[in-house]
């Protein structure tokens, strides 16, 4: 016999133990709709993250997303996020390939039309739902396509010169092809085009 | 805090205090050089030994021995042992200038060396008499504060932090308006509810004695049916209940809280006229003549927005008042004036808006001159006079026979202009040959929340701005009065020109309205000029938030900014001024009366568009109604099978692959219904293998499209064959 069995048990705190442990486990079942909240926030944090490392100098990071029968790739380092597209105003006056403007998060931000914008012959009817945000210190304006298909890493060595042209897309804005027939756009040659500023004003602002 | 923080942080304190200081120096030597005083002195002291301190714990060493220079020359002047000599006054202004580049510089993370500063120390030294005494600072510079508070409770807040405020504050505005449509949702099903428990109660006898005849179960989930909608109805009636109460709750806290955001964004009008007072004395300096510069309502509160968008416009009036408009002193003394002019700018509140007037007592505008350079430019010349001088505002248009150094640079009034309308402004103007000129500027308090009234013109929301919109009209046919081919409506007395909303944004117009229906119409005003648009529904008028188009649309004609609709649905900003102009100059491209006067159009077919893609929905909605479809658009199965049993449809369009209820499921319950049974349906899908195929057909699809080969005269064509 342990010693332990001559002590008298003591019910009181055998309920209150009780008690406590299924507060406990409830507590963590149930979360309150702001624990919810900052939970699954700080889950979609971690999956939004970029891997943090900068790629080997031999890679380049890179975001892949699908347009019409085409996959690009853009440097991750020019994309600020990747949204899905609801709803969109078009802007009446504005160059052909721009879509319209959207809200993201209260921003407004210009969504262009890429397949206008170099004047690729269009076809079919896709889907054109999401939207590559492209800028680096903040959102400049949002590329449409049909799919985002992820973050990858490119090598180098994997990627061709560019021809004069791809798909109807001209050198400048190139910056090389892989084997997969993956156009790596310049995101930073689209991100400075003066033709992705809308200044209809007659005068030049100093 | 790491240290690199903390020298991020000081610097940012630093650069925010040199811009205060440089701001105290201009101001001080202003003072300094129109009446020599011992107290300014030692405040012009005071500010350069201060900013020598703070620059040396921020280890800019330029500009620190350029405030010891300043520092020993200051001196010398309150010793009797310098001269205050306009070259002297030139150096320290110079020397203010250069103290604000460099920190420019210092923001840019640039280098000092080789700027405009460090250019000036010798010369600075050589002023000081190279003495080197000045005031030795203590050994330890004092640390400074990396908190951002100041002397008084007064706190330094970055602009960009307040535009965020007002950012959020603007989503908040946004859910409220939601929150009280919720409100309003809510309300109507209580009301359902309610509609439900009378039918109920009125029926209660026959379902009681019906339900004696039924199975037991049957006639227990009869008898409950009854107390299940009264439960329903009370627990509903709580809900609409709790939801007026928070919506209420949220009202009350949200409206102070914008109150408040809006007025710590409001400053002083004097900080606008800043750097006016400089840009006088050193134009009357170079021009050789003499100017006195006053400012009145410098404490007329306006939003940081207009302050901001007003700087460059009062710098580009105050120019050329002087250049243009105060004649030399030889000139002013034979025209019988004093020698020294005067410009006047002043702000003062009218209602909720602001007038800004820049004035002077100059040779006034020259009508000869104008017309003559009008003439060299070939423009089109009007006969009055009155509308002769407005060709100030044209592009291109400058009446400095030489172009001097600061005015005349080829950037006219029309940016005057254009800055202050995109501001929803006005400019305005009058003048007295040989008296002076009065520039008069109209704008709103604020630009950040606005009273608008919202439109739909051409399937989308547009806003005017309430200050512009000065009359809301009903127009029929017989309303339409023709004057030199314009159409035109009565407003009040006199006939205002009226044009379509849609035809002036270049947008589809609506097609034929029913005879004898009448059209909205906003009449609109802005300066003296007068304009009518129809538009195809007036929506709402309403506070919104004003948000500029984004990074890339600098400048849009017609269209000023959008705002976020409690829909979530955005909603362009007019510019109601440009728009005016756009109708008066140009020639009315579809006139309004034969929007009525076409046959009455046969009933047009009813097509449902179902795609969860925006982008493809609302391509296919504007294909089809631009051939003649009235179109109801869906996101997906579900909410096209609910919109089809609220209004039924002619033929359904829908993509195959959809979240909650996809092309086939739906295409298989029209099939399976009786009352829909014979819609066509034609599925417009990437879904391309012949097993999807034989799958439509299976299931009862009309047509089946893929969406690689999509074109949208066979689309027309198979719609056409299938109705």
């Amino acid at each position: 016999m342990s010693p332990r069995r001559s002590k008298p048990i003591d019910w009181e705190e055998a309920r209150a133990r009780i008690a406590r442990a299924t507060a406990a486990i409830e507590g963590s079942l149930e979360l309150s709709p702001e624990r919810a909240r900052a939970v699954l926030d700080e889950r979609a944090r971690a999956m939004a993250q970029m891997p943090a490392a900068p790629p080997p100098a031999d890679r380049l990071h890179v975001v892949t997303f699908a347009l019409a029968s085409e996959r690009y790739a853009v440097e991750a380092n020019h994309v600020r996020e990747i949204a899905r597209l609801t709803a969109y105003e078009p802007v009446p006056g504005t160059p052909e390939f721009v879509l319209g403007i959207t809200s993201l998060r209260g921003e407004i931000t210009m969504i262009v039309d890429l397949r206008r914008f170099f004047g690729v012959p269009i076809k079919g009817l896709t889907d054109l739902s999401r939207l590559v945000v492209l800028g680096t210190e903040h959102a400049e304006f949002g590329v449409l396509a049909d799919e985002a298909l992820g973050v990858t890493d490119l090598r180098r060595q994997d990627l061709a010169p560019p021809p004069a042209s791809v798909a109807g897309i001209g050198r400048e804005y190139l910056r090389g092809v892989t084997r997969e027939a993956l156009i790596l756009l310049d995101a930073a040659a689209l991100i400075g085009d003066r033709r992705l500023f809308v200044d209809q004003g007659g005068n030049q602002d100093r | 805090m790491e240290k690199d923080e903390l020298i991020r942080r000081l610097m940012a304190t630093f650069l925010g205090e040199l811009e205060d200081h440089v701001r105290a120096l201009n101001c001080d030597l202003l003072a300094l050089e129109k009446k020599p005083a011992p107290e300014v002195l030692a405040t012009l002291f005071r500010t350069a030994h201060s900013l020598k301190g703070a620059a040396r714990s921020v280890g800019a060493g330029v500009i620190e021995t350029a405030c010891h220079r300043l520092e020993e020359i200051l001196s010398g002047l309150r010793e009797g042992r310098e001269a205050a000599s306009p070259d002297l006054f030139q150096l320290l202004f110079s020397t203010a200038d250069a103290i604000q580049e460099a920190g420019g510089r210092l923001k840019r993370k640039a280098d000092l060396a080789g700027s405009p500063l460090a250019e000036l120390l010798p010369r600075l030294a050589a002023a000081a008499g190279g003495k080197t005494e000045g005031v030795p600072l203590p050994p330890e510079a004092p640390p400074m504060r990396p908190v951002e508070a100041l002397e008084g409770g007064f706190v330094r807040v970055s602009g960009e932090k307040l535009d965020a405020l007002v950012t959020a504050g603007g989503e908040l505005l946004v859910a409220r308006r939601r929150t009280e449509a919720r409100a309003e949702h809510l309300a109507s099903l209580l009301e359902f509810a309610e509609r439900w428990q009378r039918e109920w109660r009125a029926v209660r006898k026959d379902v009681r004695s019906t339900a004696r005849a039924l199975p037991r179960r049957s006639a227990s989930v009869l008898e409950k049916s009854e107390e299940n909608v009264r439960a329903l109805r009370r627990n509903l009636d709580s809900l609409a209940g709790g939801i007026a109460a928070d919506a209420r709750a949220i009202e009350q806290a949200a409206a102070p809280l914008e109150e408040s955001v809006r007025r710590v964004r409001m400053l002083p009008f004097g900080e606008t006229c800043e750097g006016l007072e400089r840009l006088v004395r050193d134009l009357s300096t170079s021009s050789g003549k003499t100017v006195e510069f006053v400012i009145r309502g410098a404490d007329v509160h306006l939003d940081r927005s207009i302050i901001e968008g007003l700087k460059d416009p009062l710098t580009h009036l105050v120019r050329n008042a002087i250049d243009h408009g105060i004649e030399s002193a030889a000139a002013r003394r034979e025209g019988g004036k004093f020698e020294g002019g005067r410009v006047t700018v002043s702000a003062a509140l009218r209602g909720a808006q602001v007038e800004i007037t820049v004035e002077d007592d100059g040779r006034g505008l020259d009508v000869a001159a104008i017309r003559e350079q009008a003439r060299r430019k070939t423009w089109p010349l009007p006969d009055e006079d009155g509308e002769a001088v407005k060709l100030i505002f044209r592009p291109g248009f400058t009446t400095a026979p030489i172009v001097t150094e600061l005015s005349g640079r080829g950037v006219g009034l029309d940016v005057v202009k254009t800055r202050v309308e995109s501001m929803h402004g006005t400019v305005d103007f009058s003048f007295q040959r040989g008296r002076g000129t009065r520039f008069v500027l109209t704008l709103p308090l604020t630009l950040t929340t606005v009273r608008a009234l919202l439109v739909a013109s051409a399937g989308h929301g547009f806003a005017f701005l309430g200050t512009n919109v000065r009359k809301l009209l009903r127009v029929g046919p017989g309303d339409l009065r023709l004057i030199e081919g314009r159409e035109m409506v009565i407003c009040g007395e006199s006939p205002v020109p009226l044009s379509s909303l849609a035809a002036i944004l270049g947008l589809p117009g609506k097609a034929a309205r029913p005879a004898g229906a009448k059209v909205p119409v906003v009449v609109l005003m802005a300066g003296d000029m007068h304009a009518a648009f129809a538009v195809d529904e007036l929506l709402a008028e309403r506070e919104i938030v004003v948000k500029s188009l984004g990074a890339r649309l600098r400048r849009v004609n017609f269209i000023v900014g959008a705002t976020i609709l409690p829909t979530g649905r955005l909603a362009l900003i007019l510019n109601a001024a440009e728009l005016m102009r756009g109708a008066l100059h140009q020639a009315p491209a579809r006139p309004l009366a034969a929007a009525w006067t076409a046959p009455a159009a046969a009933a047009k077919k009813r097509l449902l568009v179902v795609d969860d893609s925006v982008t493809t929905r609302t391509l296919l909605k504007s294909i089809l109604e631009n051939s003649g479809f009235d179109v109801t658009a869906a996101v997906d199965g579900a909410e096209a099978w609910s919109l089809l049993q609220e209004r039924g449809a002619d033929l359904v369009v829908a993509d195959v692959e959809m979240p909650r209820m996809d092309g086939f499921a739906l295409t298989e319950a029209i099939r399976g219904s009786k009352r829909f049974r014979e819609v066509p349906v034609v599925l417009v899908t990437a879904l391309e293998s012949d097993r999807d195929k034989a799958r439509g057909i299976d299931v009862g699809a009309d047509a089946y499209l893929p969406k690689s080969a999509f074109d949208q005269k066979n689309l027309l064509q198979t719609i056409a064959q299938l109705l």
